[in-house]
Protein backbone atom coordinates (compact mmCIF):
# COMPACT_ATOMS: atom_id res chain seq x y z
CA UNK A 1 0.00 0.00 0.00
CA UNK A 2 1.11 3.55 -0.64
CA UNK A 3 2.52 5.56 2.25
CA UNK A 4 5.27 8.16 2.69
CA UNK A 5 8.73 6.89 3.62
CA UNK A 6 9.23 9.60 6.21
CA UNK A 7 7.34 12.71 7.22
CA UNK A 8 8.06 16.01 8.88
CA UNK A 9 5.22 15.64 11.39
CA UNK A 10 3.67 12.37 12.56
CA UNK A 11 0.27 13.89 13.26
CA UNK A 12 -1.51 16.66 11.36
CA UNK A 13 -4.76 18.55 11.80
CA UNK A 14 -7.81 17.55 9.79
CA UNK A 15 -8.18 20.58 7.55
CA UNK A 16 -11.05 21.49 5.20
CA UNK A 17 -12.06 20.19 1.79
CA UNK A 18 -13.98 23.12 0.32
CA UNK A 19 -13.82 24.07 -3.33
CA UNK A 20 -12.72 22.16 -6.40
CA UNK A 21 -9.41 20.67 -7.47
CA UNK A 22 -6.77 23.25 -8.29
CA UNK A 23 -4.42 20.86 -10.01
CA UNK A 24 -4.32 17.28 -11.21
CA UNK A 25 -7.65 17.81 -12.96
CA UNK A 26 -6.61 16.89 -16.50
CA UNK A 27 -5.40 13.66 -18.03
CA UNK A 28 -1.62 13.86 -18.23
CA UNK A 29 -0.23 10.39 -18.92
CA UNK A 30 -2.81 7.97 -20.29
CA UNK A 31 -5.83 8.05 -22.56
CA UNK A 32 -8.58 7.56 -19.98
CA UNK A 33 -9.08 8.85 -16.47
CA UNK A 34 -11.23 8.38 -13.40
CA UNK A 35 -12.29 11.69 -11.90
CA UNK A 36 -13.84 12.24 -8.49
CA UNK A 37 -16.99 14.35 -8.31
CA UNK A 38 -16.91 14.71 -4.52
CA UNK A 39 -14.40 15.81 -1.91
CA UNK A 40 -13.14 12.97 0.28
CA UNK A 41 -10.32 11.34 2.17
CA UNK A 42 -9.30 8.28 0.17
CA UNK A 43 -7.34 5.77 2.20
CA UNK A 44 -4.34 3.88 0.93
CA UNK A 45 -6.36 0.65 1.21
CA UNK A 46 -9.08 2.04 -1.03
CA UNK A 47 -6.50 3.16 -3.59
CA UNK A 48 -4.91 -0.28 -3.55
CA UNK A 49 -8.30 -2.03 -3.84
CA UNK A 50 -9.26 0.15 -6.81
CA UNK A 51 -5.89 -0.46 -8.47
CA UNK A 52 -6.27 -4.23 -8.04
CA UNK A 53 -9.81 -4.17 -9.45
CA UNK A 54 -8.56 -2.38 -12.57
CA UNK A 55 -5.44 -4.51 -12.95
CA UNK A 56 -7.43 -7.74 -12.69
CA UNK A 57 -9.96 -6.62 -15.26
CA UNK A 58 -7.51 -5.48 -17.91
CA UNK A 59 -5.35 -8.60 -17.34
CA UNK A 60 -2.04 -8.34 -19.19
CA UNK A 61 -2.66 -5.31 -21.36
CA UNK A 62 -2.56 -1.65 -20.64
CA UNK A 63 -0.85 0.59 -18.15
CA UNK A 64 -2.26 2.27 -15.06
CA UNK A 65 -1.16 5.46 -13.36
CA UNK A 66 -2.17 6.39 -9.80
CA UNK A 67 -2.51 10.17 -9.66
CA UNK A 68 -3.10 10.57 -5.92
CA UNK A 69 -0.81 9.76 -3.02
CA UNK A 70 -1.97 9.21 0.57
CA UNK A 71 0.36 11.57 2.41
CA UNK A 72 -1.93 12.65 5.25
CA UNK A 73 -1.75 10.63 8.49
CA UNK A 74 -5.01 9.87 10.29
CA UNK A 75 -4.88 9.08 13.99
CA UNK A 76 -7.14 6.88 16.02
CA UNK A 77 -7.57 6.27 19.72
CA UNK A 78 -7.58 2.65 20.89
CA UNK A 79 -10.94 0.99 21.53
CA UNK A 80 -12.63 1.56 24.90
CA UNK A 81 -10.39 4.40 25.97
CA UNK A 82 -11.79 7.41 27.81
CA UNK A 83 -11.60 10.76 26.09
CA UNK A 84 -8.65 12.99 26.83
CA UNK A 85 -5.00 12.08 27.32
CA UNK A 86 -4.00 13.61 24.02
CA UNK A 87 -4.31 12.72 20.37
CA UNK A 88 -4.37 9.07 19.33
CA UNK A 89 -1.69 7.16 17.48
CA UNK A 90 -1.27 7.33 13.68
CA UNK A 91 -3.50 4.65 12.18
CA UNK A 92 -3.61 4.99 8.41
CA UNK A 93 -2.90 7.30 5.49
CA UNK A 94 -5.31 9.20 3.28
CA UNK A 95 -5.17 11.29 0.12
CA UNK A 96 -7.31 14.42 0.28
CA UNK A 97 -9.16 14.86 -3.01
CA UNK A 98 -11.53 17.55 -4.21
CA UNK A 99 -14.06 17.43 -7.07
CA UNK A 100 -12.35 17.34 -10.46
CA UNK A 101 -9.25 15.49 -9.31
CA UNK A 102 -8.08 12.65 -11.56
CA UNK A 103 -7.51 9.57 -9.39
CA UNK A 104 -6.32 7.03 -11.95
CA UNK A 105 -5.28 7.02 -15.59
CA UNK A 106 -5.10 4.18 -18.05
CA UNK A 107 -3.70 3.58 -21.54
CA UNK A 108 -3.26 0.74 -23.98
CA UNK A 109 -6.74 -0.78 -23.75
CA UNK A 110 -9.94 -0.19 -25.76
CA UNK A 111 -12.23 2.49 -24.38
CA UNK A 112 -15.01 0.07 -23.41
CA UNK A 113 -12.56 -2.07 -21.46
CA UNK A 114 -11.09 0.96 -19.70
CA UNK A 115 -14.57 2.22 -18.81
CA UNK A 116 -15.56 -1.12 -17.31
CA UNK A 117 -12.26 -1.45 -15.39
CA UNK A 118 -12.72 2.03 -13.98
CA UNK A 119 -16.36 1.35 -13.13
CA UNK A 120 -15.21 -1.59 -11.04
CA UNK A 121 -12.52 0.58 -9.44
CA UNK A 122 -15.13 3.23 -8.67
CA UNK A 123 -16.99 0.73 -6.49
CA UNK A 124 -13.93 0.53 -4.23
CA UNK A 125 -13.87 4.28 -3.64
CA UNK A 126 -15.89 6.40 -1.19
CA UNK A 127 -16.83 8.96 -3.86
CA UNK A 128 -18.92 9.39 -6.99
CA UNK A 129 -16.59 9.10 -9.94
CA UNK A 130 -16.75 9.85 -13.64
CA UNK A 131 -14.92 8.19 -16.51
CA UNK A 132 -13.27 10.72 -18.79
CA UNK A 133 -11.37 10.48 -22.05
CA UNK A 134 -8.34 12.50 -23.15
CA UNK A 135 -9.27 15.47 -25.32
CA UNK A 136 -7.42 14.25 -28.41
CA UNK A 137 -9.32 10.97 -28.46
CA UNK A 138 -12.49 12.81 -29.46
CA UNK A 139 -15.13 10.62 -27.82
CA UNK A 140 -15.44 13.08 -24.96
CA UNK A 141 -16.88 12.67 -21.52
CA UNK A 142 -18.77 9.49 -20.86
CA UNK A 143 -21.38 9.32 -18.14
CA UNK A 144 -20.04 8.38 -14.77
CA UNK A 145 -20.83 5.55 -12.44
CA UNK A 146 -20.93 5.17 -8.76
CA UNK B 1 -7.48 35.42 -49.56
CA UNK B 2 -8.07 32.44 -47.27
CA UNK B 3 -11.45 32.43 -45.55
CA UNK B 4 -10.93 32.24 -41.81
CA UNK B 5 -13.55 31.17 -39.25
CA UNK B 6 -15.47 34.10 -37.82
CA UNK B 7 -16.35 34.68 -34.17
CA UNK B 8 -18.60 37.54 -33.14
CA UNK B 9 -18.00 39.11 -29.72
CA UNK B 10 -19.29 41.98 -27.65
CA UNK B 11 -17.48 44.41 -25.43
CA UNK B 12 -17.79 43.31 -21.79
CA UNK B 13 -18.64 45.79 -19.08
CA UNK B 14 -18.92 43.42 -16.13
CA UNK B 15 -15.89 41.99 -14.42
CA UNK B 16 -14.96 40.15 -11.24
CA UNK B 17 -17.52 37.89 -9.63
CA UNK B 18 -20.34 39.36 -11.75
CA UNK B 19 -19.13 37.37 -14.78
CA UNK B 20 -20.79 34.28 -13.29
CA UNK B 21 -24.09 35.90 -14.36
CA UNK B 22 -22.78 36.00 -17.93
CA UNK B 23 -21.95 32.30 -17.77
CA UNK B 24 -25.48 31.52 -16.60
CA UNK B 25 -26.76 33.36 -19.68
CA UNK B 26 -24.65 31.18 -21.97
CA UNK B 27 -21.90 33.73 -22.57
CA UNK B 28 -18.21 33.15 -22.00
CA UNK B 29 -16.05 35.99 -20.64
CA UNK B 30 -12.89 36.51 -22.64
CA UNK B 31 -10.05 38.93 -23.11
CA UNK B 32 -8.21 40.01 -26.25
CA UNK B 33 -4.66 41.38 -26.16
CA UNK B 34 -1.34 41.39 -27.96
CA UNK B 35 1.04 43.50 -30.02
CA UNK B 36 1.08 46.43 -27.65
CA UNK B 37 -2.66 46.99 -27.89
CA UNK B 38 -4.45 47.53 -24.58
CA UNK B 39 -6.16 44.49 -23.16
CA UNK B 40 -9.88 44.48 -23.91
CA UNK B 41 -12.56 42.60 -21.97
CA UNK B 42 -15.07 40.90 -24.26
CA UNK B 43 -17.73 38.21 -24.14
CA UNK B 44 -18.52 35.56 -26.73
CA UNK B 45 -21.43 33.21 -27.23
CA UNK B 46 -20.71 29.86 -25.56
CA UNK B 47 -22.26 27.77 -28.34
CA UNK B 48 -20.40 29.60 -31.08
CA UNK B 49 -17.16 29.14 -29.19
CA UNK B 50 -17.78 25.39 -28.67
CA UNK B 51 -18.58 24.99 -32.35
CA UNK B 52 -15.41 26.88 -33.28
CA UNK B 53 -13.22 24.77 -30.99
CA UNK B 54 -14.65 21.56 -32.41
CA UNK B 55 -14.28 22.47 -36.05
CA UNK B 56 -11.37 24.88 -36.39
CA UNK B 57 -8.66 23.15 -34.36
CA UNK B 58 -6.51 24.36 -31.54
CA UNK B 59 -4.19 26.68 -33.48
CA UNK B 60 -6.62 28.08 -36.00
CA UNK B 61 -6.46 31.79 -36.73
CA UNK B 62 -9.91 33.24 -36.14
CA UNK B 63 -11.41 36.53 -37.27
CA UNK B 64 -12.73 38.13 -34.10
CA UNK B 65 -15.26 40.89 -34.62
CA UNK B 66 -15.94 42.89 -31.45
CA UNK B 67 -19.31 44.67 -31.83
CA UNK B 68 -19.14 46.49 -35.18
CA UNK B 69 -15.39 46.94 -35.39
CA UNK B 70 -13.45 45.41 -38.27
CA UNK B 71 -12.51 41.73 -37.78
CA UNK B 72 -9.06 41.12 -36.33
CA UNK B 73 -7.08 37.87 -36.63
CA UNK B 74 -6.62 36.20 -33.24
CA UNK B 75 -5.31 32.95 -31.87
CA UNK B 76 -7.10 31.12 -29.06
CA UNK B 77 -4.27 31.44 -26.59
CA UNK B 78 -5.59 30.00 -23.36
CA UNK B 79 -8.81 28.30 -22.36
CA UNK B 80 -9.77 27.92 -18.70
CA UNK B 81 -12.12 25.03 -18.01
CA UNK B 82 -14.09 24.10 -14.91
CA UNK B 83 -12.39 21.07 -13.39
CA UNK B 84 -15.62 19.16 -12.79
CA UNK B 85 -18.13 19.98 -15.52
CA UNK B 86 -15.44 20.91 -18.08
CA UNK B 87 -17.32 23.99 -19.24
CA UNK B 88 -15.25 26.84 -20.61
CA UNK B 89 -14.84 29.54 -17.95
CA UNK B 90 -12.68 32.06 -19.76
CA UNK B 91 -10.77 32.44 -23.02
CA UNK B 92 -7.69 34.45 -23.94
CA UNK B 93 -7.51 35.67 -27.54
CA UNK B 94 -4.08 36.75 -28.76
CA UNK B 95 -3.97 39.34 -31.54
CA UNK B 96 -1.93 38.03 -34.44
CA UNK B 97 0.23 39.99 -36.84
CA UNK B 98 0.10 37.93 -40.03
CA UNK B 99 3.65 38.93 -40.99
CA UNK B 100 5.22 38.02 -37.66
CA UNK B 101 6.22 34.52 -36.56
CA UNK B 102 4.35 32.89 -33.67
CA UNK B 103 5.41 30.26 -31.16
CA UNK B 104 2.65 27.76 -30.43
CA UNK B 105 2.18 24.25 -29.07
CA UNK B 106 1.02 21.86 -31.79
CA UNK B 107 -0.55 18.49 -30.87
CA UNK B 108 1.03 15.32 -32.23
CA UNK B 109 -1.21 12.88 -34.08
CA UNK B 110 0.02 9.28 -34.09
CA UNK B 111 -0.45 7.47 -37.41
CA UNK B 112 0.24 3.92 -38.50
CA UNK B 113 0.41 0.86 -36.26
CA UNK B 114 3.21 -0.30 -34.04
CA UNK B 115 4.11 -3.96 -34.33
CA UNK B 116 5.21 -4.10 -30.69
CA UNK B 117 1.86 -2.77 -29.53
CA UNK B 118 -0.41 -4.65 -31.93
CA UNK B 119 1.20 -8.10 -32.12
CA UNK B 120 3.41 -8.36 -29.06
CA UNK B 121 0.79 -7.01 -26.66
CA UNK B 122 2.67 -3.91 -25.55
CA UNK B 123 1.18 -0.55 -24.61
CA UNK B 124 1.91 2.47 -26.79
CA UNK B 125 2.84 5.36 -24.52
CA UNK B 126 2.55 8.97 -25.62
CA UNK B 127 5.38 10.57 -23.69
CA UNK B 128 4.71 13.95 -25.27
CA UNK B 129 1.34 15.23 -26.48
CA UNK B 130 2.51 18.39 -28.18
CA UNK B 131 5.63 20.15 -29.39
CA UNK B 132 6.52 23.81 -29.59
CA UNK B 133 6.97 25.21 -33.08
CA UNK B 134 7.57 28.63 -34.58
CA UNK B 135 6.04 29.72 -37.87
CA UNK B 136 4.14 32.46 -39.61
CA UNK B 137 0.43 32.37 -38.73
CA UNK B 138 -0.47 31.23 -42.26
CA UNK B 139 1.95 28.28 -42.03
CA UNK B 140 0.95 27.07 -38.56
CA UNK B 141 0.06 23.35 -38.68
CA UNK B 142 -3.01 22.15 -36.77
CA UNK B 143 -1.41 18.80 -35.96
CA UNK B 144 1.92 17.13 -36.65
CA UNK B 145 1.80 13.53 -37.83
CA UNK B 146 4.09 10.94 -36.33
CA UNK B 147 4.27 7.48 -37.86
CA UNK B 148 4.60 4.89 -35.08
CA UNK B 149 5.38 1.99 -37.47
CA UNK B 150 9.12 2.07 -36.56
CA UNK B 151 8.16 1.03 -33.01
CA UNK B 152 8.59 -2.67 -33.76
CA UNK B 153 10.31 -3.62 -30.49
CA UNK B 154 10.13 -2.63 -26.86
CA UNK B 155 13.54 -0.95 -27.11
CA UNK B 156 12.56 1.36 -29.96
CA UNK B 157 11.83 4.99 -29.07
CA UNK B 158 10.57 7.79 -31.29
CA UNK B 159 12.01 11.22 -30.62
CA UNK B 160 10.95 14.75 -31.48
CA UNK B 161 13.44 14.74 -34.38
CA UNK B 162 11.40 11.95 -36.03
CA UNK B 163 8.46 14.26 -36.69
CA UNK B 164 8.04 15.23 -40.34
CA UNK B 165 7.76 19.02 -40.26
CA UNK B 166 5.90 20.97 -42.94
CA UNK B 167 7.93 23.61 -44.79
CA UNK B 168 8.60 26.99 -43.14
CA UNK B 169 7.99 25.58 -39.65
CA UNK B 170 10.78 25.61 -37.04
CA UNK B 171 10.81 23.10 -34.21
CA UNK B 172 11.65 24.57 -30.81
CA UNK B 173 11.26 21.50 -28.58
CA UNK B 174 14.50 19.63 -27.87
CA UNK B 175 14.91 17.16 -30.79
CA UNK B 176 16.23 14.38 -28.56
CA UNK B 177 13.18 14.39 -26.31
CA UNK B 178 11.31 11.06 -26.54
CA UNK B 179 7.74 11.15 -27.88
CA UNK B 180 6.53 7.57 -28.00
CA UNK B 181 7.61 4.11 -27.01
CA UNK B 182 5.98 0.77 -26.32
CA UNK B 183 6.14 -0.82 -22.88
CA UNK B 184 6.12 -4.61 -22.65
CA UNK B 185 2.97 -6.29 -21.31
CA UNK B 186 2.76 -6.87 -17.57
CA UNK B 187 3.72 -10.44 -16.79
CA UNK B 188 2.81 -10.49 -13.12
CA UNK B 189 -0.89 -9.99 -12.61
CA UNK B 190 -0.42 -9.06 -8.99
CA UNK B 191 2.75 -7.11 -8.29
CA UNK B 192 4.30 -7.87 -4.94
CA UNK B 193 3.15 -5.31 -2.43
CA UNK B 194 3.78 -5.00 1.26
CA UNK B 195 1.44 -7.21 3.23
CA UNK B 196 -1.02 -5.12 5.19
CA UNK B 197 -0.35 -5.58 8.89
CA UNK B 198 -2.97 -7.10 11.14
CA UNK B 199 -5.75 -4.89 12.44
CA UNK B 200 -4.85 -2.71 15.34
CA UNK B 201 -1.09 -2.85 14.96
CA UNK B 202 0.62 0.51 14.96
CA UNK B 203 1.73 0.12 11.34
CA UNK B 204 2.19 3.77 10.69
CA UNK B 205 4.25 4.50 13.77
CA UNK B 206 6.51 1.58 12.97
CA UNK B 207 6.84 2.19 9.24
CA UNK B 208 7.29 5.93 9.19
CA UNK B 209 10.10 7.77 10.77
CA UNK B 210 9.47 11.34 11.76
CA UNK B 211 12.20 13.69 10.67
CA UNK B 212 12.98 16.33 13.21
CA UNK B 213 15.40 18.16 10.98
CA UNK B 214 12.78 19.94 8.92
CA UNK B 215 13.46 17.94 5.79
CA UNK B 216 10.75 17.71 3.16
CA UNK B 217 8.12 15.01 3.35
CA UNK B 218 7.82 13.07 0.12
CA UNK B 219 5.43 14.71 -2.26
CA UNK B 220 2.38 12.92 -3.58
Amino acid sequence: MLMPRRVKHRKVQRGRMSGVAKGGSSISFGDYGLMTEEPAWITSRQIEAARRAMTRYIKRGGKIWIRVFPDKPVTKKPAEVRMGSGKGAPDHWVAVVKPGRILFEMAGVPQAEAAEAMRLAGHKLPVDVRFIVREGLAEGVVDGHR
Amino acid sequence: MIQRPQLPAQRRLVSGKDVSRLRREGLVPAVVYGHGEPSESIQVDGRALDQLRRTAGRNAIVDLRVDDARPRPVLVHGVQEHPVNRRVLHVDFFLVNMTEELTVDVPIAMTGTSDAAERQGGTLLHLLDQVKVRALPADLPQTLDLDVTPLDSFDAVLHVRDIALPPRVTLLTDPVEPIARVTPPRLDLEPVTAEPPAEGTPEVAAAVEETGDGSEAPAG
